[in-house]
């Protein structure tokens, strides 16, 4: 086991090199730069002026003077400060990530209260009609965009409970309950993919279960259903479900962009959108890097955690 | 889904705890596998219902306007904002444009995206992944690093990435969903080479001499072709959520293109006045996703009969 | 001090006075302002840097107007009044003796006097602070220390732009020197004299600014303070004017505003027209090196037909000089009787079978959907310069790009409404042959001649006869097509605010003398 978390860890320098690579080069070359935007459309500007402007940002350099220079400073966990604030990306970072984190945590709150026992309820009722609707339900759960969805969210609270303030963002520090109030439509749109997911797993996994050898003798021994089922056949198809959840992570966090941008909060997510837009360089490499760096380290340990839980995968 | 990730991961390890590796080997037993999946896919309702609306689709996006009174960029402000009715079955946009034309347009745009997004991670996913797969080696590492580094990003957000630093357009949205699909496909034809590469049908083709290039398309490519199909099926749909999702930040299909993910972007303006115009683009993406899904569910099925039994 | 009045910026009241009076509250009716609260403000695009004499965007001079002050300033019609300078005498055409206000204090506790005003310009002509302001008072000889309260600024040739070009804060913004030594540059802080001090940036997000209690103006600002956040998305602003959540945001697109009419709990102010859309050209290259082909260009255009398209009726003609910067500017209503600007599709075949191009020609016009109306107006013009066999593809890009390729002049075609600028030169310079923002390959003799001329006449009305005659020039040889003038900002505000007027050049400075109804 040690050797097999050693051999995976070595496997992600590489990686994260190529990333950091990846990362950097393509921010760099995304056409028009900071100065650019800071002159706006002015009509009346000196073009030397404009040139000196770049020099004095260091956006003259050549493009692996400023990698080496960037990489040196993020291995020591410096990843600059904004073009255009002055304000360190990592502050920022910080200041951003509490909201990301607490809208995952509410989505996975949802995965876990809906999906679980959704999909369990639908096991148990095979081919009767709430396992239909329930089927059903998922499918279309599935496929539908949940920026769409997320849309038609805010639409129909704006539409009909202007006041709720349900789409109103506040911070954790500033008023807790309002906070959460603020979270639970994003959380709920974010989850929804996730939770149909989920549902068709448990279901899929509980039929399992409930084929097993082992629970025909809990039956033949004649115990009630309420213990075959929570004694039994639960918990024995929760390790599946539980790996997925943790898939699921990374999967939330390529959903937080377009959840932030709609409900329009403070999270990292707008923060790439927007230096993209503003071309704020250092901003933009130090926030995908971020995620990027949070997402290989999630996906390192569902794998550990699932190699340790399968015997099956050795290495 | 909305995530390649989701699929490829339960490709390699179903939950069910059963490896795709193993459903491969079992696919190629007795009858050729690809006729006896065909039995089973026509079999399927919902597979039948899922290839209809997405034949529905093709149809819209080869006829598109000609199958409408209207123009889907002539501009009337006489007509702006109105709600459905019967000369506007989907209402008007904010210039009097006809939504209804303008959604069969966006049509041939998500189709476009996705049909060509896709063969194009195929023509370069099958033949790295074949080489990573069948050969190994040096060339077989660099190709997984590579695969590994895109894997290191959310799929959107690499996307994003993408399209950002190649100059948002058609074009490049594109080329940067394949470039993502392709890292999927690798994996898939990698995994299915290795565990085909030593079956006895190879050891014997190569016992007699027969060179890679005939072993690789006499006998390998066929064993890997059905997982590959099945997730290319899903990476069709997934490719149009994509593009929604890049147009509806601004960084997809540019105006005046009128795709469904920029028609739901211009909409957000006049949402609570006129909600049809975030209404119906949303209905027409689900369609196209429902009707790709169908279709590969029941692919998937047929391709690996002990998963439809559930 | 009785010359100013002469060169005073003229009232916009004689040709807007209907619409705007129509629009707003009157100021003399004010009850007593009452005094506390803070004002929630709705805005679209967060500031792109701080510093004033750098960061010289709209973005930027949006959240740093209420911290820095000029030495004059416009009042909400804007004529010219002192801010930083009590008065100013002209002893001649190329000297201004400035004498400045006493007891104006920066937020960092340092006096503002002859020697902040003096290293304000220093800092603005120093080519290593890299201001694109540089140039723009590149005539500027020498500014003087005369004592602790006055300043002489000699200008190399009569400057008649001079004062209303140093009342803009993103041209002349007065700066605090300690501040400057302390901070290297100004773009991460904001110390000023204005009404209001900026206590918090959060980058993208929100700024959060306090009244500052030792403001020259005794009693002003009358709030606490202002917290302005950043969303682009129109619907979110109008949501949260409509639930109360803010008590000021703006919306750019006229239909929007038309329906937000009816809210009782809102009013509408609006800007000037001070914005239009132009198409510019490569002038130096097939086939706009042809004047012809330009000519017949602008006749092939329905302008009436994109006003009545692109903004539903609610803009108006515009010279290339837009119609909400008087006297200078062409009346909107004299616009359509310039040379080329009515619509004659038989006139332009005429015209490009003379220019060489009989069966018409196909080019690529660049432009990014920036504002609603960029993609749109060229998806009109696409189909109207079709019916006289010229092709158009338009090529999208997002601002970013678009705003590079532009300065590197890297187009066939360009379509880009202006940002505001305070003097008509500043509209039609780039046309230059000499101009720094040239972009477009422009070399016209004629033209530089006339814009040589008008930047030294100082007499108002000579002035304006030049300038109207530069414009029917440019109608004439067309540098670029102007297809309409619009305002650029609806302001929507809750009934609550009293006392506030939106500035007629979109500005938000008169948020120091708003107050909040309890």
């Amino acid at each position: 086991m040690l050797r097999y978390i050693a051999h995976r860890l070595l496997g992600l320098i590489p990686v994260l090199i190529g990333v950091s690579l990846l990362v950097f080069l393509s921010v760099w070359v995304i056409p028009g730069d900071v100065v650019d935007i800071m002159m706006g459309d002015e009509m009346a500007q000196s073009a030397a002026a404009i040139e000196r402007l770049r020099a004095q940002m260091n956006l003259d350099e050549p493009i692996h003077i400023r990698y080496l220079t960037w990489i040196g400073n993020v291995l020591q966990g410096d990843l600059g400060v904004s073009l255009i604030s002055g304000e360190p990306v990592l502050d920022q970072i910080l200041r951003r990530a509490p909201v990301n984190f607490q809208l995952m945590l509410m989505a996975m709150f949802f995965i876990i209260v809906i999906g679980i026992p959704l999909g369990t309820l639908a096991a148990y009722k095979q081919f009767t009609w709430i396992d239909n609707t329930i089927r059903i339900g998922a499918i279309f759960g599935y496929v539908i965009p949940n920026f769409w969805l997320a849309t038609i969210a805010v639409l129909i609270v704006s539409l009909y409970f202007p006041r709720s303030g349900v789409l109103h963002y506040v911070p954790f520090s500033e008023d807790p309950i309002a906070n959460i109030r603020g979270l639970l439509l994003p959380g709920l749109v974010l989850s929804l993919t996730t939770v149909t997911y989920i549902v068709r797993l448990t279901r899929a996994t509980v039929l399992d279960a409930l084929r097993q050898d082992y629970v025909r003798t809990a039956r033949a021994k004649g115990l009630s259903e309420r213990i075959v089922m929570t004694v039994h056949v639960i918990p024995n198809s929760m390790i599946p479900v539980a790996t997925v959840l943790g898939i699921q992570v990374g999967v939330l966090i390529g959903g937080l962009v377009l959840t932030e941008e709609i409900f329009m909060l403070p999270g990292i997510g707008r923060m790439i959108l927007l230096s993209i837009e503003s071309r704020d360089f250092m901003v933009l490499a130090g926030s995908i890097l971020f995620v990027a760096v949070i997402f290989v380290l999630v996906n390192l340990i569902i794998d550990i955690l699932y190699a340790f839980l399968d015997p099956r995968i050795r290495y | 889904m909305h995530d390649t990730r989701t699929i490829s991961r339960t490709d390699e390890r179903p939950p069910d705890a059963a490896g795709s590796d193993d459903a491969v080997a079992e696919t190629d037993q007795v009858l050729s596998p690809t006729r006896l999946a065909w039995k089973s896919f026509r079999r399927s309702k919902l597979g039948l219902v899922g290839s209809l609306m997405v034949l529905l689709l093709i149809v819209i996006a080869i006829g598109g306007e000609q199958f409408s009174p209207y123009d889907a960029y002539s501009m009337d402000s006489s007509v702006s904002l109105e709600p459905p009715s019967l000369a506007h079955p989907a209402g008007t946009d904010r210039f009097g444009r006809d939504q209804l034309t303008r959604l069969m347009e966006g049509t041939r745009i998500s189709m476009l995206v996705s049909f060509v997004a896709v063969v194009l991670s195929l023509v370069i996913g099958i033949p790295l992944g074949l080489i990573a797969g069948y050969y190994g080696g040096l060339a077989g590492t660099v190709i997984m690093r590579g695969v590994d580094v895109v894997f290191a990003f959310p799929t959107i957000l690499l996307a994003l990435m993408l399209v950002a630093t190649l100059g948002a357009s058609l074009p490049n949205l594109i080329l940067a969903i394949a470039v993502i699909f392709q890292a999927n496909v690798v994996r898939i034809v990698r995994a299915s080479v290795m565990s085909v590469k030593e079956r006895e049908f190879v050891e014997a083709a190569r016992a007699v001499g027969a060179r890679d290039s005939v072993i690789m398309a006499q006998f390998i490519l066929p064993n890997v072709l059905s997982p590959v199909i099945v997730q290319a099926t899903f990476h069709l749909s997934l490719a149009i959520f994509i593009e929604a999702a890049l147009s509806f930040l601004g960084l997809g299909t540019q105006p005046p293109t009128p795709s469904w993910g920029l028609m739901l972007n211009e909409s957000r303006t006049f949402m609570e006045f006129a909600p049809w115009l975030t209404i119906f683009p949303g209905l027409a993406i689900i369609f196209a996703v429902l009707g790709f899904n169908l279709m590969g569910d029941a692919l998937r099925d047929a391709f690996d009969p002990r998963l439809s039994q559930r | 001090m009785n010359r100013t009045r002469n060169i005073t910026f003229p009232s916009m009241r004689r040709t807007l006075g209907g619409v705007l009076l129509a629009l707003v509250l009157p100021l003399g009716v004010a009850s007593a302002q009452e005094r506390g609260g803070i004002i929630y403000v709705a805005s679209d695009t967060p500031p792109v840097g701080l510093d004033p004499h750098i960061a010289i965007a709209y973005s930027s001079l949006a959240a740093y107007e209420h911290v820095y002050e000029t030495l004059f300033r416009y009042d909400a019609d804007m004529n010219l009044v002192p801010a930083l300078a009590v008065s100013v005498e002209q002893p001649d055409d190329v000297t201004y003796v400035f004498k400045l206000r006493e007891g104006v204090v920066f937020h960092n506790g340092e006096v503002m006097d002859a020697n902040a005003v003096k290293f304000s310009f220093d800092r603005i002509l120093d080519p290593n602070t890299a201001s694109p302001r540089g140039s723009t008072f590149e005539t500027i000889e020498s500014v003087t220390v005369i004592d602790d309260y006055t300043v002489e600024i000699k200008v190399k040739e009569p400057f008649p732009a001079f004062l209303t070009l140093i009342s803009a804060t993103n041209y002349a913004a007065i700066v605090s020197p300690r501040a400057v030594e302390e901070h290297g540059d100004l773009q991460r802080v904001a110390i000023g004299t204005g009404p209001f001090r900026l206590v918090k940036y959060e980058t993208g997000a929100r700024i959060v600014y306090e009244r500052f209690d030792d403001y020259w103006d005794e009693g002003k600002p009358y709030v606490d303070g202002l917290e302005f956040t950043f969303t682009r998305d129109e619907t979110t602003r109008i949501a949260a004017l409509r639930r109360g959540a803010v008590q000021i945001g703006w919306v750019r697109e006229p239909r929007l505003a038309s329906l937000l009419k009816d809210e009782p709990h809102l009013n509408i102010q609006q800007a000037a027209p001070i914005r239009h859309q132009r198409l510019f050209m490569r002038t130096d290259q097939p086939p706009f090196d042809n004047v012809l082909v330009r000519q017949a260009l602008s006749v092939a255009t329905d302008r009436d037909e994109i006003i009545k398209t692109i903004l539903l009726g609610y803009g108006t003609l515009s010279a290339s000089v837009p119609p909400g910067v008087p006297p200078y500017a062409v009346p909107a209503d004299e616009v359509g009787s310039l040379p080329y600007q009515q619509y004659d599709p038989e006139r332009a075949k005429k015209l490009l079978a003379e220019a060489g191009y009989p069966d018409g020609f196909e080019f690529t016009l660049l432009s990014s959907p920036h504002g609603f109306d960029y993609i749109t107006t060229a998806e009109v013009l696409q189909q109207q310069w079709s019916k006289v066999g010229i092709k158009v593809n338009i090529e999208s890009v997002d601002w970013g790009a678009a705003l590079s390729r532009w300065r590197k002049g890297a187009f066939t075609a360009f379509l880009i409404a202006n940002a505001w600028a305070p003097d008509p030169s500043n509209y039609v310079e780039m046309f230059h042959s000499q101009s720094d923002s040239n972009y477009y390959g422009h070399n016209d003799p004629k033209l530089d001649e006339l814009l040589d001329q008008q930047a030294t006449v100082v007499n108002l009305e000579k002035r304006t006869q030049l300038w109207r005659e530069i414009q029917a020039y440019i109608a004439e040889t067309a540098p670029a097509l102007y297809l309409y003038g619009m305002t650029p900002r609806y302001e929507v505000v809750n009934v609550a605010v009293e006392g506030y007027r939106f500035m007629p050049n979109a500005s938000r400075s008169y948020l120091r003398e708003a107050w909040l109804k309890k």
